[in-house]
């Protein structure tokens, strides 16, 4: 098997193909602070592209509870179970934390779903450690989580006390998932048919609906689980990241790249997506205005999910603040303490460059700031706070401006009737 | 919440693993949502319906295991530092698509 470089996990790491890479990457950052799981996103993807017969139990986007919800059910405990079971003493960070673009989070002592192939009981022809859910699994999106339901048998009807739940002192936060377009996709790679392709524009993943014959290897192997089974077709299907849209051929593109519409329906304005330029070792490129660069390599606030699974996905992370540390570095990666102390505390640019979230549909490509005065300065919980009234500037592809933004504070106007009554 | 009592029988029935968090993990919450809604522009009465809503079970969770009146001093200090400025957004005014085509609506030519 050839050796690849996996600059999450800080070390090369052993992958089925030879490494190619994108001129660009699709990627995004969800920030789960803001994250209420309205599932706004999951529905516009519902909608979009998975409402046909066959398609039922599909849920390209959605959001799950953590640290007990999950879709399929219990799909990353499983998965990190296995890992554990093949290297039982290995599975840890070699903890040292660096601001290069290669082995930001230190270097990954244990095993990925390639490496543990080998030690697991498996068959000869499965490249990838993993499993097929059952359809138990699959069917009930959110089953126990804390969604609100009606009385039994009465249509159109919420129980108006939904949280008469035994309360239990425990913490829990929305984890919004959709494919996170890996570099290294475990669903690739254990295509026997090799149906699966990235593509070299954007580096999003899709499965080839002719050569798939339904052998749902791809769906045992994304350890995500985003890829699923179509029944009625036998063949798999995948978020395809709303491809139109980033190309900007859809119509209401206007020929201009477009966020996806899982981003684009977000209420809670937690979700930025992008095309970042990628290098000939599949880091990233430096590109210091790009706003998801900034997020994930200068200011190192968001960090891939789960990336010592080793398929270097391309969704990222803001973690929550009020998460017990553990369970984030497992999920995270130890990149974790450092991501929530800078978050908590924003410095001038990262409070300005949390500002272009949701602020428009179109992909941003690069952001400048204007200074500006400072309008505030006061202490909140025992810091200092300054915030300046800071011009962010969002441009397009074609280097065009998309928008700009600033604060103010708002003017009120005493009504007429209470003029002089001071 | 499911519609029935668990059945232990059923293989797919929930098993509880107790996770403790602890009163400064509610409050870190409920400080988290005051926070980033203040900044998306709530005020002290929007935000005070997030937390009293029982359909936004993590911000609700916190009112209940909290109370009002420590809600209502985490919003007012959020709001006092991240809402008293609101975001003002200049979109560039939307392009005309080079390839619009109009259509013209007239009565039918054809002969039969």
């Amino acid at each position: 098997m050839p050796n690849v470089k996996n600059w999450q996990i800080g070390r090369e790491m052993a992958y089925p193909y030879d490494a190619r890479f994108p001129e660009r990457q699709f990627a995004f950052v969800f920030n789960i602070n803001r994250c209420i799981a309205c599932q706004s996103c999951t529905m516009a993807c519902k909608s979009t592209w998975t409402f046909s017969k066959g398609q039922e139990h599909m849920w390209w986007a959605n959001v799950e509870t953590k640290p007990y919800g999950g879709y399929p059910q219990s799909w990353d405990v499983k998965i990190l179970k296995m890992l554990r079971d093949a290297d039982p003493e290995g599975q840890y960070w070699r903890e040292k934390l660096s601001d290069g673009r290669y082995a930001p989070y230190g270097e990954f002592n244990g095993k990925t779903i390639f490496e543990a192939n080998d030690t697991a009981l498996r068959t000869e022809s499965s490249r990838v450690l993993g499993y097929l859910p059952t359809d138990e699994e699959w069917n009930s999106p959110n089953i126990y989580e804390d969604n609100p339901v009606g009385p039994k048998g009465v249509r159109n009807a919420l129980h108006t006390t939904g949280t008469e739940l035994p309360v239990h002192d425990t913490w829990f936060f929305y984890l919004a998932r959709i494919c996170n377009h890996c570099s290294y996709p475990a669903c690739l790679a254990a295509c026997p048919r090799q149906a699966i392709y990235k593509r070299p524009e954007d580096g999003i993943v899709l499965i080839d609906q002719e050569q798939c014959r339904g052998y749902r290897k791809c769906v045992e192997a994304c350890p995500y689980k985003k890829t699923m089974y179509r029944g009625n077709t036998r063949v798999s299907e995948k978020c395809i990241a709303c491809y139109p849209r980033v190309e900007g051929t859809d119509p209401e593109t206007n020929g201009q790249p477009m966020e996806t519409r899982c981003m684009t329906a977000c209420i809670g304005q937690i979700r930025m997506q992008g095309l970042v330029k990628v290098d000939d070792d599949g880091t990233w490129a430096e590109d210091r205005q790009h706003p998801l660069y900034y997020l994930v390599h200068v200011a190192q606030v968001a960090l891939p999910l789960y990336p010592q699974l080793g398929t270097q996905p391309n969704g990222y992370y803001i973690p929550p603040r009020w998460v017990p540390r553990e369970y984030l570095e497992q999920m995270f990666g130890p990149g974790v303490e450092r991501a929530i102390e800078r978050y908590s505390h924003p410095d001038r640019e990262l409070l300005a460059v949390l500002q272009l979230f949701r602020r428009s549909n179109r992909i941003i490509f690069r952001y400048e700031i204007e200074e500006g005065p400072l309008v505030y300065e006061g202490s909140y919980r025992g810091r200092d706070v300054r915030i300046y009234n800071d011009t962010v500037i969002a441009f397009g592809a074609r280097g065009e401006e998309l928008f700009r933004t600033q604060i103010e504070e708002p003017l009120h106007v005493r009504e007429p009737i209470h003029a002089n009554s001071i | 919440m499911p519609y029935h009592e668990p059945d232990p029988s059923d293989p797919n029935v929930l098993v509880g693993v107790s996770l403790p968090g602890d009163e400064e993990t509610t409050r870190e919450m409920a400080i988290s949502f005051a926070e980033e809604f203040a900044f998306l522009g709530f005020d002290q009465k929007h935000l005070l319906n997030v937390f009293r809503t029982p359909d936004y079970e993590g911000a609700h969770r916190a009112y209940l295991l909290l109370g009002e009146e420590e809600i209502l001093r985490i919003i007012g200090e959020a709001t006092k530092v991240f809402g008293r400025f609101r975001v003002v957004v200049h979109d560039r005014p939307e392009e005309r698509a080079e390839t619009l085509v109009q259509i013209e609506v007239g009565e039918s030519k054809c002969r039969t």
